[in-house]
């Protein structure tokens, strides 16, 4: 014969002074562990919502991530045409070269580290959840930025029409961009040249992101990579990069 | 039977407690998110429902775990003798 379910009410209301500490107890327990698992799981979809399937990420060989590598012009030039890669509609491989640098941003008593990228216009074709939400895409050679929604009012000059003092210069920010939840919408993004010039690298990039075409052998791709004498890049899936770069 | 209340009882209490840690965790995020600054701008939180459905089960199967030697010691003695040692 089963109980009713009086009997458990009464019998908990009786003692329901150590009910009441009993229950407070694994509530703070459940409390700190769904909290620890919300910023765990909030990383994850920022480094997971970084990435697309169909988008491949090149570093110099010997370096982990895009912080310390260092890629050159010939190399960029010696794979850009390669027949895995997806052109646009007049024939441009969608090749985005990619300059990523920290800066030190001033955050209350202690300083941040901002990353900021130099990308080309191709750049939005290959990360194709960039969008503007506010002003406008930068113009190269203009001294200006787009910055991403999470950093907006964040950092002195983070704002819509604001000057921005990152590196040797003073850059304008014309517009705020969001992608989808991932890692960039806390970067402040630059004209890749501009930056090449303001951080004195050179012809230099830290890494390469390219668009596959459908059915692309990624593997072959890969190894292409690493073989060919000219380009000698490690070649990863970005979703492959940002799991990495996650452990 | 005495297993049986004696089980409910703890697993009440366990799913109670989760429901009420849930509850204030999403009241947390739900600050954080109007205060964004608090966090900074590199973290965001995010709970897949797949987390809150384990966090419940695991406090209801610790409710259930941690009532069931104590019941079933209960549920094995005599009543009668029981009602012997009530003063």
């Amino acid at each position: 014969m089963a109980i009713p379910f009086k009997y458990n009410r009464r019998s908990l209301l009786i003692r329901r002074v150590s009910n009441s500490m009993t229950v407070g107890a694994i509530a703070i327990v459940v409390g700190v562990f769904v909290a620890a698992m919300a910023i765990v799981g909030g990383l994850d979809s920022a480094i997971k919502d970084s990435s697309a399937p169909d988008n491949m990420i090149l570093i110099g060989r010997g370096a982990d991530s895009e912080a310390n590598s260092f890629i050159t012009l010939d190399q960029l030039d010696a794979l850009k045409f390669l027949p895995a890669i997806k052109r646009d509609g007049v024939g441009n491989p969608l090749v985005s070269p990619e300059l990523a640098e920290q800066v030190f941003m001033p955050a209350g008593d202690t300083l941040d580290n901002l990353p900021i990228r130099g990308v080309l216009p191709v750049s939005t074709q290959i990360h194709e959840k960039v969008r503007i939400i506010a002003g406008r895409m930068f113009t190269p050679g203009l001294n200006e930025v787009i910055i991403g929604k999470l950093i907006v009012n964040q950092y002195p000059g983070c704002a819509l029409g604001a000057d921005l003092k990152v590196g040797r210069r003073m850059w304008k920010v014309v517009g705020v961009f969001e992608s989808g939840g991932s890692s960039f919408e806390s970067e402040v993004w630059a004209d890749l040249h501009s930056l090449q010039e303001d951080s004195r690298r050179g012809a230099s990039v830290s890494s390469i992101r390219l668009k596959l075409v459908p059915g692309a052998d990624v593997h072959s791709l890969i190894q292409r990579c690493a073989d060919d004498p000219r380009i000698n890049l490690q070649a990863k899936t970005e979703s492959e990069y940002y799991k990495e770069q996650s452990e | 039977m005495i297993l049986s209340l004696l089980v409910g009882e703890s697993l009440i209490v366990a799913l109670a407690g989760g429901a009420i840690g849930c509850g204030v965790a999403f009241g947390l995020f739900k600050v954080f998110a109007f205060n964004a600054d608090a966090l900074g701008p590199f973290v965001s939180l995010h709970v897949p429902p797949f987390v809150l459905a384990e966090t419940l089960g695991v406090a209801a199967l610790i409710g259930v775990l941690s009532a069931y030697v104590p019941a079933r010691a209960a549920a094995k003695r005599s009543i009668v003798e029981t009602l012997r040692l009530v003063d």
